[in-house]
């Protein structure tokens, strides 16, 4: 639809070096301390690191990446990887429990249940993750329960800890948009389907599922892409016996100084976040084709987003 | 099906919960092993402010956290305002830019960050300088939102009744913003009160924030005077979110009777 023509001519515009002099201190900003960092990064992943005087080589060497994929470097990367899958993985049947929940209570109960997932999401990310250290801790609340059954077990300081440490930190970051397209799913057509006789679970197939499909890429994204990343929950749940690529990159870029390997390491997150991005599209793309049959109008992913 | 969903949605709201009321408990726990239960007590709390390790940490907190406010409240009020003047180019490369900085896990900004200090040296000015990259396009992010939901209508009635350009936007335009900057300032300061990743990676050992301070006792061992700051750190955080929130949405035009 061809909306009618503003006017394009107004009367004293302002002029464009004031408006590219209001605009430039971001962009400025934005090139010198964060696009020339990531080019940095691309460039000495490239380079070598001269042992005895600690300089760094540059050149066009591969080394640094043969030497992580020769090292048990890889295989912490699988684990990374392995975490921020499972993550989203648990987050999305979570999320959407939480967000039917919602939905479907009372108006009132609905804002004290929406507070429950803002309160935490509210709370400093360190705190929460610290807390869990209280439950899963050698004297924490798991440990002596188990320990009352016969055996004691401290999850504090295992990859399972850290799920668990994960699942918790990005869990409001899942049920918010999921929220939001669950939302618009039309109770008056759930409602219909009920009265011709669907089961819950038809329903749910059918409407519910299809309907939070775009809040539920959205929070995958959300989700995934900083969970791969992710430095703070192993920091404070691998209590220094496990590590993922977030404690790597600290480890080689703060204590070692070896800035290629560092960076190379970078350059596989660059890599990985990229790669998360085209399954996103693709999954995204393989979803919206049967859609077209289907009696919901599925929202864009990017009007849940804003 | 029904019990599935509320046993699921249960779950998640234990997972989120319950570490939060542990620390809560745990803080007024006068058992110091806080294996059990052992008495009420607020001895960790004035524990925790006598500490001088855990009030300079704040201080550095707050100091860091003010300064990444006003720079990105500045260049981002800048960025916003500004937006729909500027040329198409522009207009796509500042939300791209922006776009961007929101997404990438910041492990990965603040590790190019660290490759570029050697030439600057890690110090309190390069741990501002490291969160203001993000901060400032969260910021946008917000301010950008209220921005788009601005009736342009308003600007083309002042337009028309003679007023400059520069005139619409002082006595139009930023004031509508005006509690979006707000909000998007409480929420800026909150994002970097919290920061925990590139103050890490760029502080060294010289800058300690309340969360890296945290981080580091926590390394060591648990101690239940940790669980009364963190219960500190919530409330803060809470506080200023719990406002951004209540300032962006009683002063939404039309919500509380606008009085124009």
């Amino acid at each position: 639809m061809q909306l009618p023509a503003r006017r394009t001519r107004r009367l004293r515009p302002i002029p464009l070096s004031a408006v590219l002099g209001a605009m430039s201190p971001n962009l400025i900003f934005a090139g010198l301390f964060f696009l020339a960092p990531v080019v940095l990064v691309l460039l000495y992943s490239f380079g070598t690191l001269s042992y005895l005087t600690l300089d760094v080589n540059w050149g066009w060497t591969t080394s640094s990446y043969s030497a992580i994929v020769h090292s048990p470097y890889l295989q912490t990367f699988l684990r990374a990887l392995l975490i921020a899958v499972a993550t989203v993985a648990l987050c999305a049947p979570l999320g959407f429990a939480i967000s039917l929940v919602i939905v479907r209570a009372t108006p009132r109960r609905r804002v004290a249940l929406f507070l429950l997932v803002l309160f935490p999401f509210w709370t400093s990310f360190i705190v929460r993750t610290y807390a869990w250290t209280n439950i899963l801790g050698p004297r924490g609340y798991i440990a002596n329960l188990t320990a009352d059954l016969g055996h004691r077990v401290t999850l504090l300081g295992t990859d399972w800890g850290i799920l668990i440490g994960m699942v918790a930190a990005y869990l409001p970051m899942m049920a918010l948009p999921v929220y939001v397209s669950l939302s618009r799913v039309s109770e008056e057509l759930v409602a219909a389907a009920r009265d011709l006789g669907a089961g819950e679970w038809r329903i749910m197939r059918t409407l519910l599922i299809p309907g939070a499909a775009p809040g539920l890429a959205v929070g995958a994204l959300l989700v995934g892409i900083p969970a791969s990343g992710e430095y703070v929950v192993p920091a404070v749940l691998g209590a220094g016996k496990v590590t993922l690529v977030g404690g790597l990159l600290a480890q080689e870029l703060q204590n070692n100084g070896n800035y290629p390997l560092g960076s190379a390491l970078t350059v596989g997150l660059i890599v990985l976040m990229l790669l998360m991005l085209i399954v996103a599209r693709i999954v995204q793309w393989l979803w919206a084709r049967p859609r077209k049959r289907a009696p919901v109008a599925v929202p864009d992913t990017a009007a849940v987003t804003s | 099906m029904k019990t599935t969903v509320r046993i699921v949605a249960f779950i998640g709201f234990a997972i989120m919960i319950a570490p939060l009321i542990a620390v809560i408990v745990n803080a007024f726990n006068a058992n110091v092993l806080l294996s059990n239960w052992g008495g009420f007590t607020t001895h960790w709390f004035t524990d925790a402010v006598d500490d001088s390790g855990v009030r300079s940490a704040a201080g550095q907190s707050v100091e860091i956290a003010a300064l990444v406010t006003a720079l990105s409240a500045v260049i981002g009020t800048l960025a916003v305002a500004f937006n729909a003047y500027a040329p198409r180019w522009v207009q796509r490369l500042t939300s791209s830019l922006t776009i961007t900085r929101v997404m990438v896990p910041e492990v990965i900004m603040a590790a190019g960050l660290v490759l570029l200090m050697p030439k600057l040296g890690f110090t309190f000015g390069i741990v501002v300088l490291g969160q203001t990259v993000w901060a400032v396009a969260f910021f946008i992010a917000i301010l950008g939102a209220r921005r788009a939901g601005f009736d342009r209508r308003l600007e083309d009635a002042g337009r028309d009744l003679g007023a400059s350009a520069w005139r619409v936007l002082g006595t139009i335009v930023l004031p509508d913003l005006l509690p979006g900057i707000i909000a998007g300032a409480l929420l800026t300061f909150t994002f970097s009160f919290d920061d925990v990743v590139t103050t890490v990676f760029l502080s060294g050992a010289s800058t300690m924030t309340l969360p890296t301070t945290i981080l580091a006792r926590i390394r060591r061992g648990i101690t239940p005077e940790i669980n009364a700051v963190g219960v500190l750190v919530m409330l803060v955080t809470i506080i200023l979110l719990a406002l951004a929130t209540v300032v962006s949405g009683q002063l939404v035009p039309g919500q509380e009777g606008t009085e124009i």
